[in-house]
């Protein structure tokens, strides 16, 4: 069932077994897990079935870093969320982005790689993709012919994503939400508060407004927070009873480690060598490659791990729109790949690297080798997308401004840590060894990497996956929430979201979003089947699996 | 590990037109390829000619000494690019072959230079050095 929350009459105190804040991708994903199962269900969505500028405006925060997007256009706040905008990209995270690396503060997942593989195959269903696999192995037919070759061998291992048509999770699970009976969604409901028990780690209701002025509670058994990477810290950063600083908050953590998957030109490929064409896609568009080191040699290099695609062409920048002062790179190319272009070029060719391919484009023979008339590119933008540090400086905070409601907004401060330009320079430079090593061509370092700054240039975007912010952790000296996903010092209280990793790989996050969720559906299930004083007390063991504590 | 040259762009700069700067500084450049540092000039002149587009090579190559001063010496180069072995006899197609194989060897094993943001392999960047005194 779905109604508006204006429809709730003033002071009315809704009751469920779980209330979920958030109808987006983890929300609904959560709801629809739920509505199988013998729990009533509050789903409380901010906006209505449609984009309302007065509820999106609720999103607008204060940048206090380096520059980013405004954060009313990172995030969508109507039913469905941000997959109403979402391009569809789908794919796991690594197996080593669970590992802990002693090179990387912070890092490994108490969760192994396999102990998602069942909810990430559901995953793939929800988001209505090809294949639940996302091994190589059943994908290369659709991808460039480099991802036919021994990749190990050179130490490049393969990354494939699967596009999803994009599922708007709005419009397509809305009619199931609709016609649950044990779920009650409620539009235009806006958390302003979690209410906690008195002297308890327990909290008792949330305090809902709406923009037409009515306000009410819901009172559960168990909490969900699935509002988004900023959203989730900012409403348990609002100070409430006894809790001044926020709920999670005890070591100073919450809203820390704010991270991204920013997507940075590295570089370009100039294809010459007898293996020039391997880089030439050939062509489904629902599946898209992506080259990484392999894990040895991350290890092995004390290097992140970022993933590298690799387009045709020769290499542009469009600067967002919001840095407005560097609109006039928008027109021009990327990096000055013309200065010695043609002498490496015909170097090589002397050396006799090049091989057919290469030797058909100089002579002009390739368009009547192919047949079509059309000549692949001899020039590929190369681009990484990081695997962005957890930096504790990285954080949301409240800001002194408020929102129609009168609840604090975010104030985002993202910052990259120290060593993460060389890590990219390195991987970057590895790359293009392996380019030369496998006979493709030659790699050109992008200018801004050839710098020997520490500094990231301002044009370096971020994009809108927003991580980290109540990240899991052994305890709240470290984290917010615990490897179930339960924050630690408000035991009926879960977060559902990328907000909870505690490192973020390169891979799109909505398909592990999503993944987590449903795993975190069975952990709430489990704890709604025990009495609330038991809740919450398992510890972990080296291994990372739970046992409880009597 | 690559090293990246192009740091020192103040230095690239003055040899921005490496030719002409190396022909105008006949002294220092192309004293030791004449003297060819123990190998014979012979074969470093083959080498050289492994690579027919000599303007091409000699810009890179004239890049590459810019910041490596030291390898100014037509005999340190060839050594280098051959390895110790013998090939004052060879033909030129195992000379060629030599090359490749060095090249190859660099790359996978991470031994690359980066001349002007290009990542070439340390053979090949030393083989447009010996071109660049060759024509000096």
């Amino acid at each position: 069932m779905i109604t508006e929350a204006r429809e709730v009459p003033d002071g009315t105190v809704v009751e469920a077994d779980v209330c979920i804040v958030g109808a987006g991708a983890a929300g609904i994903a959560m709801a629809r897990r739920l509505a199988g199962e013998d729990v009533s269900v509050c789903l409380l969505e901010s906006g209505g079935f449609e984009y309302d500028e007065a509820t999106q405006n609720l999103y607008k925060g204060v940048i206090t870093g380096r520059p980013y997007h405004d954060l009313d256009v990172t995030r969508l706040r109507f039913f469905g969320g941000t997959t109403n905008h979402w391009s569809g990209w789908c794919s796991p995270l690594d197996p080593i982005d669970f590992e802990p690396r002693p090179y990387l503060p912070l890092s490994g997942w108490r969760i192994r790689y396999e102990d998602l593989d069942g909810y990430t195959a559901e995953a793939a269903d929800i988001c209505q993709l090809p294949s639940r696999s996302f091994e190589l192995a059943d994908h290369q037919a659709n991808l460039p012919e480099i991802y036919r070759q021994p990749l190990a061998e050179h130490g490049l291992s393969a990354r494939v994503w699967q596009l999803s048509p994009p599922t708007r999770f709005g419009e397509t699970y809305g009619p199931e939400i609709e016609a649950a009976e044990r779920v009650r969604c409620l539009l235009g409901a806006n958390v302003v508060g979690i209410q906690m028990q008195e002297a308890s780690d327990l909290v008792d209701h949330l305090r809902v407004k709406t923009l037409a002025g009515t306000a009410f509670s819901v009172k559960a058994r168990a909490y969900v927070l699935a509002a988004g990477g900023i959203e989730n810290a900012r409403l348990l950063l609002q100070p409430t009873n006894g809790r001044p600083n926020g709920i999670g908050n005890g070591g100073d953590q919450l809203g820390r480690y704010f991270m991204l998957h920013p997507m940075v030109p590295i570089g370009t490929v100039m294809a010459i060598g007898s293996n020039g064409g391997l880089l030439q896609s050939s062509g489904e568009d629902v599946v898209v490659g992506g080259l990484g080191l392999t894990p040895e040699e991350q290890l092995r290099r004390e290097l992140p791990n970022h993933v590298i695609n690799v387009l045709p062409g020769r290499p542009t920048w469009v600067a967002p729109a919001a840095f407005g002062v560097l609109k006039r790179r928008v027109r021009k190319p990327l990096e000055d790949t013309d200065a010695l272009f043609d002498d490496v070029k015909f170097v090589l060719g002397d050396l006799d690297e090049i091989g057919e391919y290469a030797y058909a484009r100089v002579s002009h023979r390739l368009s009547e080798m192919l047949g079509d008339g059309k000549l692949p590119p001899d020039l590929y933008t190369v681009l990484l997308r990081m695997e962005h540090l957890p930096n504790p400086d990285s954080r949301i905070q409240l800001a002194a401004e408020r929102d129609a409601l009168g609840s604090q907004r975010a104030a985002v401060n993202w910052a990259f840590s120290e060593g993460e330009k060389e890590g990219i320079r390195d991987t970057a430079l590895r790359f293009g060894e392996i380019v030369g090593a496998m006979s493709i061509g030659r790699f050109h370092l992008t200018d801004w990497l050839q710098e020997k700054t520490r500094e990231f240039p301002n044009w370096i975007d971020g994009d809108y996956h927003h991580m980290g912010t109540t990240r899991m952790s052994d305890s709240l000296a470290t984290g917010v929430c615990d490897w179930d996903c339960r924050v630690h010092d408000a035991r009926n209280l879960y977060i559902a979201g990328s907000s909870v990793f505690p490192t973020g790989g390169s891979s799109n996050p909505t398909l592990s979003i999503i993944a987590m969720t449903l795993r975190l559906a069975d952990h709430v299930l489990d704890d709604l089947s025990r009495p609330i004083g038991v809740r919450g007390m398992e510890a972990f063991d080296d291994r990372g699996a739970a046992t409880a504590v009597d | 590990m690559t090293r990246n040259f192009s740091e020192d762009r103040r230095l690239i700069l003055r040899l921005a037109a490496s030719t002409a700067i190396i022909a105008a500084t006949p002294a220092i450049w192309a004293g030791p390829a004449r003297a060819g540092g123990g190998c014979g000039p012979d074969l470093a002149s083959r080498l050289a000619a492994l690579i027919p587009h000599a303007d091409s090579a000699a810009r890179i190559g004239g890049r590459y000494l810019a910041v490596t001063p030291a390898e100014a010496d037509a005999g340190l180069l060839v050594s280098s690019i051959l390895g110790k072995q013998e090939h004052e006899a060879a033909g030129d197609a195992v000379l060629r072959r030599v090359v490749g194989e060095n090249r190859q060897r660099d790359f996978i094993d991470g031994n690359t230079v980066s001349v002007d943001g290009w990542v070439l392999s340390r053979t090949e960047a030393r083989l447009c050095a010996l071109v660049a005194l060759q024509g000096a």
